[in-house]
């Protein structure tokens, strides 16, 4: 009796111990440190790619390989000169006693979250460095900065360092006009980086991440050279004439987003003279659009009317004071007559500055600057393309943190008040604003077709991943439709008419709009949608003087691109290989992620674009119409994926 | 406060027992009583680092009121072996910081083994504890669960020498209390004789610390895994949990009040340094440092 109570007290002793040992599993505000912030399925994960990030046929995007980065870098540094930080920074002479040199540091709190360490300098022949060390202490949470970061950008902690990064301002391998070049190295090998993960988000690859901000463009790489590497592309109204020059720009340093210590040495007063040391370099660096006696501005080159007017010049000014920079610390600007006078003072500095500003700002040409949103004139012209990216697309705001800033701000709810009031349904029924991540379907543009089969995709919706089509409207029996419950269902008609044709795009959790889509069938249709190719394309673009009159490189229009026929690759002949990089340059300007905002589309269609509109691409017409008849061979060439 | 960090008992005087501890002995042909020994502790301790905090300004002091009860029954198993059962009620109410207020409830098996009857003859013992502790701040609940071994003998007719090693493991709500560590203890107890006795002891534990502090990078540096700390709102403080070589030392001296209660005084000191090296020049202390001093009632019934 003795020895079984014994084991009955033993038994539950050993239970009640067990039950002691339970519990644990960690709450919802435990942060590791050293562990990036989670990427949640469906939310938009665009950042830091471009627009159109050229969609190659087996669905990688060309901007984002390292091939990309690879042809960048021969490029711009042919030799390997430059493939090391340390070989980086004796070749711009840091350290070297030469020149002028200083060191800040400070908090990006608004774009990157960095704490930065830039050591910037100004070499005797006038070209520019910036060698930056960023530092970030990856807390798993929420992607933001955070004080550490900048703690750790003045003690140097090598385990928070987790980007380093070199832009130069200076000419080319074969000389001439100088240009910004950005490069990556590894922290701890200081070897340079083709590919880099800058917000937690994964590798992309150079000179991506930078530029997409700075300014950049994003053309498609043009056929292999000798070596059998594919090159850089060459654009025609870069004033430098060299491969390489993405006419990526140096952003000014809104020094009054920065966050700075208080530990002396590195307060904000410490750091202003610093700071604008370097953004009179960076202010260097921009072209001038008309002559100027001032001080600041006689380390400024001239201005092609084809490259950016160097509008952020009026940022720095506007920030230390006006011309002659007398300020010695930087003060946010007033906001912009052209803003103010607009009455959208609140747009302005809810939406405007704290999140377009940064990137805009450093983009436009002297022919087409409206991209640069210096006026609401400007940013109102981009209305249906700011809906798309920012309220469809979440590709903008283009850095996560930035993004998430916004959506968190005053912001959105402004943005969202003036797209409805330019008839954008940017708000729900409810007067919720709506926001990226919930399914967009889009069964692609409005068309003409042959009778016969047609395959329809989805694939340019957004967010979902079941599709519902179906035949709205169109001529009695006169087509179906098969698999219409994929994303790439056909479209057969027997008779010739305008059909409409709608998508439902679905996810887990919510159902999109119907999105309805019209398909004019001609059964005279000529070409063929599926018989386009490059050689139609050519043959419109060099069809008269419409195109090539001033896409050619001639002109002192100073377009990106030259439709005419020439010797790309300077072999002394025009030869296919000439004809191949001719195609690539075209499909360059095809977003195949969003058909519609193709450049090869928009731009002739007066979107936009200098030239204004181009006879045969009036889209106010209905497919098929003959003054869109251009317009609907480039569509389908398009939608067919631009075969050579 | 012990559970906190999980660290040994705020009060280490509940190592001692109430003068005349020897329970009494059932008279014979009487029903035994469900347990052999029933102590009770009212204590009050000042602690001038409940955040376990390394700078000035993470450094928070409070005091707090707390009850044991404790119960345990001895089961024979033969001439040299015994199990002893414990169970134990406890609550600490602290006065400026009430998320560290808790209430705790466990139990301690040891089985224990002498062999022979001989005064100088050293019992050994192997030991399981476990506990649920649930607390104001709702980051620390959960459990602990200790086991291991450990010897006691009489040196004199004085002095008194007892050791023990452990894995002492918590898991709570918030992992940045989810904590293992590794301890070795000895204690030493002088007797005074009616005049009471004198205690000594020292501790060394090899594992997880929690440590409040405010979001610095030396703060983040060292941490495994950290969380703002509910115990303290308003105070910004973060609570990490980091890697640490702990020193823990106690001395204290019990006062016999009568046969069945006892007062007992006790200093306890922490000291705890992370094992992780920064990868920068610091120029300040790494390590944190507690005092706890304590006055608590024992009595037996």
């Amino acid at each position: 009796m003795a020895f079984t109570r014994t084991i009955g007290w033993i038994c539950a002793t050993a239970a009640a111990l067990l039950l002691a040992a339970c519990g644990g599993g960690g709450s919802a505000g435990d942060i590791h440190p050293g562990t990036n912030p989670p990427i949640v399925p469906g939310e938009p994960n665009a950042f830091l790619l471009f627009p159109n990030p050229q969609v190659e046929p087996d669905g990688s995007l060309q901007t984002n390989t390292p091939a990309y980065a690879q042809a960048y870098y021969a490029a711009i540094d042919p030799n390997n000169t430059k493939d090391t930080v340390s070989k980086w920074r004796a070749a711009n002479g840091f350290d070297s006693g030469t020149g002028s040199q200083v060191t800040a540091v400070f908090g990006d709190s608004r774009d990157l979250g960095f704490g930065r360490r830039m050591t910037a300098r100004q070499n005797t022949d006038g070209t520019l460095a910036f060698y930056v060390e960023n530092y970030l202490i990856k807390t798993g949470g929420a992607y933001a900065f955070s004080p550490v970061n900048l703690e750790a950008a003045i003690v140097r902690d090598p385990n928070a360092l987790v980007y380093v990064a070199g832009v130069e301002f200076s000419p080319g391998p074969a000389g001439g006009v100088s240009f910004a070049k950005y490069f990556s190295f590894d922290v701890a090998t200081g070897v340079r980086e083709n590919m880099v993960d800058i917000d937690g988000r994964g590798d992309k690859a150079m000179p991506g991440p930078c530029i997409t901000c700075h300014g950049g463009r994003a053309d498609a790489l043009t056929p292999p050279d000798a070596s059998g590497n594919p090159r850089f592309n060459l654009l025609l109204n870069a004033v430098s004439g060299a491969r390489g020059d993405v006419m990526g720009q140096l952003p000014p340093f809104e020094v009054s987003t920065f966050q700075f210590s208080t530990d002396p040495g590195y307060t904000r007063a410490d750091q202003e003279p610093l700071l604008k040391t370097m953004n009179r370099w960076v202010l260097c660096s921009y072209p001038l659009p008309a002559p100027s006696a001032l001080p600041e501005d006689a380390c400024r080159r001239t201005a092609s009317v084809g490259e950016w007017q160097g509008t952020a010049a009026a940022l720095i000014k506007a920030a230390y004071g006006g011309d002659g920079l007398p300020n010695p610390a930087y003060a946010e600007p007033a906001v912009p007559d052209a803003w103010a006078t607009a009455g959208q003072t609140s747009l302005y500095q809810t939406v405007q500055a704290p999140a377009c500003r940064v990137c805009h700002e450093m983009r436009g040409t002297g022919r087409q600057a409206d991209i640069d949103f210096t006026t609401f004139a400007d940013f109102q012209s981009y209305t249906a393309r700011i809906f798309a990216t920012v309220v469809d697309r979440g590709d903008m705001p283009l850095a996560k943190l930035v993004y998430d800033s916004f959506h968190a701000s005053s912001g959105e709810a402004a943005l969202a008040d003036f797209l409805v009031g330019q008839g954008q349904p940017a708000r729900d029924a409810s007067g919720a604003v709506l926001r990226p991540g919930r399914p967009i379907a889009d069964p692609g543009p409005d068309r003409v077709v042959r009778q016969g089969a047609t395959q329809l995709s989805a694939s340019n919706s957004l967010f979902a991943d079941t599709y519902a089509w179906s035949i709205v409207s169109g001529p009695n029996g006169g087509a179906t439709l098969t698999n219409a419950g994929t994303a790439q269902p056909t479209f057969n008609a027997t008779i010739d008419g305008t059909y409409v044709v709608s998508l439902v795009a679905n996810n887990a959790s919510a159902k999109s709009a119907p999105k309805p889509v019209s398909l004019v069938v001609q059964n005279t249709l000529t070409p063929a949608p599926g018989a386009i190719r490059f050689a139609d394309i050519k043959a419109a673009l060099q069809d008269g003087t419409e195109c090539q009159g001033c896409h050619n490189r001639f002109t002192p229009l100073k377009a990106p691109i030259d439709f005419t026929n020439y010797d790309r690759d300077g072999d002394g002949a025009i030869t296919p290989t000439d004809d191949a990089w001719f195609y690539a340059e075209v499909r360059s300007r095809i977003n195949f992620q969003e058909i519609v905002a193709s450049p090869l589309l928009q731009k002739p269609a007066g979107e936009h674009h200098f030239g204004g509109l181009g006879p045969g691409f009036d889209t106010s017409l209905a497919p098929g119409q003959p003054g869109r008849a251009k317009y609907d061979l480039f569509l389908n060439w398009a939608l067919n994926g631009a075969p050579q | 406060m012990a559970a906190l960090l999980g660290l040994a008992s705020a009060t280490a005087s509940a190592q001692q027992a109430a003068a005349g501890a020897a329970p009494a002995p059932s008279a014979p042909g009487a029903a035994r009583p469900i347990f052999d020994r029933v102590q009770a502790e009212l204590g009050y301790t000042y602690d001038d680092n409940v955040t376990r905090g390394r700078g000035d300004d993470e450094i928070l002091w409070d005091q707090l009121l707390g009850v044991r009860v404790s119960a345990s029954r001895a089961l024979r198993i033969n001439d040299n072996a015994r199990l002893v059962v414990t169970g134990m009620l406890s609550g600490e109410k602290f006065s400026r910081y009430d998320g560290l207020s808790n209430l705790s409830g466990g139990l301690d098996a040891a089985l224990q083994y002498r062999q022979s009857g001989a005064f100088n003859a050293i019992t050994f013992s192997a030991f399981a504890r476990g506990w649920l502790d649930n607390y104001a701040s709702h980051l620390r609940d959960g459990s602990h669960f200790s086991f291991g071994v450990g010897a006691r003998g009489a040196l004199t007719d004085r002095i008194a020498l007892s050791g023990e090693l452990a894995r002492n493991e918590r898991r709570a709500q918030s992992e940045v209390w989810d904590l293992v560590d590794y301890s070795a203890r000895v204690n030493l107890d002088y007797s005074l004789e009616r005049s009471g006795t004198l205690y000594v002891s020292g501790e060394y534990r090899h594992g997880d610390v929690v440590s409040d502090g405010h979001a610095t990078l030396v703060n983040v540096s060292l941490a495994q895994v950290f969380v703002l700390d509910d115990a303290f709102p308003g105070k910004d403080l973060f609570a990490y949990r980091s890697e640490a070589r702990t020193w823990v030392s106690n001395v204290g001296y019990n006062l016999p009040l009568g046969q069945r209660s006892a007062l007992d005084f006790s200093w306890r000191r922490v000291q705890s340094t992370p094992t992780a090296q920064l990868g920068f020049d610091f120029q300040g202390s790494l390590r944190y440092v507690v005092n706890q001093y304590s006055v608590v009632l024992l009595t037996l019934f």
